[in-house]
């Protein structure tokens, strides 16, 4: 037991820890693409800055409003972060390094991550406030027209591969890396997972103009702090998961060594790359409007996706013609 | 473990909001618990009725989600099932495209409720400085009309 | 431990299928809904399930259990006039009773009444024991388990019973299109 909350540990502390550089370095990054400074007070350089930043939301006063169920109001945030954490337990960080090496893996994570609407959904109705009501209905409607489209890449990604195990899943690309077959599908993902994180273009449950704040507009302090953290766990795990199912996962490129310490830096290191690609997209592009965002979802990439498994598939068996 | 991992991690963020419980202030007051509206006074219920629409996409989302639960074995099995199988798979398929085919037809999703065809493109502004020097030509020297 | 939780698992389950019945707030009602859904996806897991646990959790909390939330939402519906068609509902409980009298048949099968003897039932320490010790519960799970469930259910799937998910195509398709239709507005020919 207590090995197992040592290893449940291991996972947790790095990865809130993790987050709170995410945070520091997403506003670093659009400072200077903005020509700005950004934070550069506390600590050094503006390191120390994200650990201000929860410090001063774990004294702060959580608000709740009159009118909100508090049960659920206080539930919502909870569920969110659970279920953001909890699915790492399938991520392998180097060869044979997973929490709990799952069969089933990819299904698994989709399983957690398509529970993470409820605590969008939940937070919305119980503040009983128009914003948070609005946003959250917003919100909804996006994570979920968003999960189908996941849901097609990573069937065609595990038809290519022929397993559901994150570990064989990278074992397979030890040949090329599955960017450079699957280059148009992989354009597809990025929207994709901009839009499932709720990440610029596609920030629509938060956009300050129209909504405030989205679903979270009566949360505040640590409740927020929940939010938050859970948005940023699921932009790490996507991070994560296009690094692996992408860009070769924990692979070393042309096998130059196989410790598990490098191993694990250069999974950390390509997630990285995909967590920058996040920043410089919010730095970049405006926001869409809402009928564009479920235009494109239902319209353009679900069709896509669909059309391309049947192109994937039907040369898969047609490759394969030895087996027949 | 991975049990342990899933009633671990709800227990580690009971704690960190027990923390938070312990460690923060509360003095609410009339005014700081009343709903977010910017300033204003609230006005009837938050709770409102909202557009069929987001109800549709709930349904439909159900209906594909089903659909490619149904892909995922056969994904796994693809090289076990045979060319029979394959063809089955690919019957499947295409009457899931007739869905497909209907909704993007029907154009029920379109939230605007207009075509994004039918709104006026904005002048290019090639036009539009056309238009400006044929203005200003014609109207004499009076800058408000314009 | 796992043999713990499958004993204690259905019991859950029905406490908080008693508690969806009897909660008056219809959003509390839906949360306990998930609840015996997300229950009964962790016993089909301990089971070795794992593909049926799992596409558990994907359409019915995911998916449908999210439409009822909406629908809920949508509805907008006061606690008062709950409770008054409430009152009417309970006119009709002696029909509930005569129709739900014979689904409790289905409890014969149940470990509860497994046992040879009437001790059986009493002997509620044992119970646990007795039902585990009897090998046939849980066997052909773990047969079917040892072969990669997901695997072994798309091969039967797609060359045995191909007519089904054929026929699981159609009905989805027609899902896809009764909603459709009753959402498009005839004279404007948009959404409503």
């Amino acid at each position: 037991m207590l090995f197992f909350l040592l290893e449940s540990f291991i996972i947790l502390l790095p990865l809130l820890g993790s987050i709170a550089f995410m945070t520091l370095a997403e506003r670093k990054v659009m400072a200077s693409m903005q020509r700005r400074v950004g934070p550069n007070v506390v600590g050094f350089y503006g390191t120390l800055q994200p650990f201000a930043d929860g410090l001063k939301l774990l004294l702060k006063e959580a608000v709740i409003p009159s009118h909100a169920n508090k049960v659920i109001f206080l539930v919502s945030p909870f569920i969110t972060l659970s279920l953001a954490l909890m699915g790492w337990a399938a991520i392998p960080f180097a060869k044979g390094t997973a929490l709990a090496d799952l069969s089933l893996g990819v299904l698994f994570l989709m399983a957690v991550s398509s529970l993470g609407v409820y605590g969008v959904l939940l937070a919305g109705w119980s503040a009983n406030s128009k914003y948070a009501f609005l946003g959250s209905l917003r919100s909804s409607a996006q994570l979920v027209s968003y999960e189908l489209p996941l849901a097609m890449v990573i069937l065609i990604i595990v038809s290519i591969t022929g397993s559901l195990s994150f570990l064989q899943i990278v074992e397979f690309q030890q040949g090329v890396w599955l960017i450079i077959p699957l280059l148009p599908l992989s354009l597809v993902w990025f929207i994709i997972i901009l839009a499932e994180t709720n990440r610029a273009p596609f920030d629509l449950p938060e956009s300050e103009s129209e909504l405030v704040a989205g679903f979270m507009v009566e949360h505040s302090a640590f409740p927020f702090a929940f939010f938050f953290l859970g948005e940023y766990a699921s932009i790490l795990i996507m991070s994560v998961l296009t690094s692996i199912f992408f860009f070769g996962g924990y692979l070393i490129p042309f096998g130059i060594s196989s410790s598990p310490f490098l191993q694990s830096f250069v999974l950390g290191l390509k997630s990285s790359l995909v967590f920058f690609f996040f920043i410089w997209v919010r730095a970049t592009l405006p926001r869409v409007r809402f009928d564009q965002l479920m235009v494109l979802c239902w319209c353009s990439l679900l069709p896509l996706g669909f059309a391309f498994f049947v192109l994937i598939i039907c040369t898969l068996v047609a490759f394969e013609a030895t087996s027949y | 473990m991975l049990l342990f991992f899933i009633l671990f991690v709800p227990l580690f963020v009971l704690i960190l909001l027990g923390v938070h419980m312990l460690v923060a202030t509360s003095n609410p007051d009339a005014a700081k618990v009343s709903p977010y509206e910017c300033g204003m006074n609230s006005v009837s219920d938050a709770r409102q009725k909202f557009q069929v629409s987001f109800f549709l996409v709930a349904l439909l989302f159900i209906v594909f989600d089903l659909e490619i639960l149904f892909l995922y074995p056969l994904t796994v099995s693809l090289y076990h099932i045979s060319l029979f199988g394959f063809w089955i798979a690919m019957v499947f398929i295409l009457i899931i495209t007739v869905g497909f085919i209907y909704e993007l037809a029907s154009n029920v999703l379109d939230y605007a409720k207009t075509p994004s065809s039918k709104i006026t493109p904005p002048n290019p502004p090639r036009a539009k400085l056309l238009a400006g020097i044929r203005n200003y030509s014609t109207s004499s020297s009076l800058p408000s009309s314009t | 431990m796992n043999v713990f939780l499958l004993e204690i698992l259905p019991f859950v389950a029905v406490i908080f299928a008693i508690s969806l019945l009897t909660a008056l707030n219809p959003i509390l009602a839906v949360l306990f809904l998930i609840a015996v859904f997300i229950t009964v996806s962790a016993y089909l897991a301990l089971l070795g399930l794992t593909f049926l646990a799992l596409s558990y959790l994907i359409i019915y909390v995911g998916a449908i259990a999210i439409l009822f939330l909406f629908v809920i939402m949508m509805l907008d519906i006061k606690l008062a006039e709950l409770s008054s068609s409430g009152e009417e509902a309970s006119k009709v409980y002696p029909v509930a009773f005569l129709i739900g009298t014979p689904f409790l048949w289905t409890l014969t099968g149940s470990p509860l009444f497994r046992g040879d003897t009437l001790y059986s039932w009493f002997d509620l320490t044992t119970l646990g024991i007795a039902h585990i010790s009897d090998p046939s519960a849980l066997q052909w799970t773990n047969l079917f388990a040892a072969f990669s469930n997901i695997h072994s259910l798309g091969v039967c799937l797609y060359t045995v019973y191909p007519l089904w998910l054929i026929y699981a195509g159609i009905i989805l398709l027609l899902a896809i299109i009764g909603p459709i239709i009753l959402c498009l507005d005839k004279t404007s020919g948009s959404t409503s």
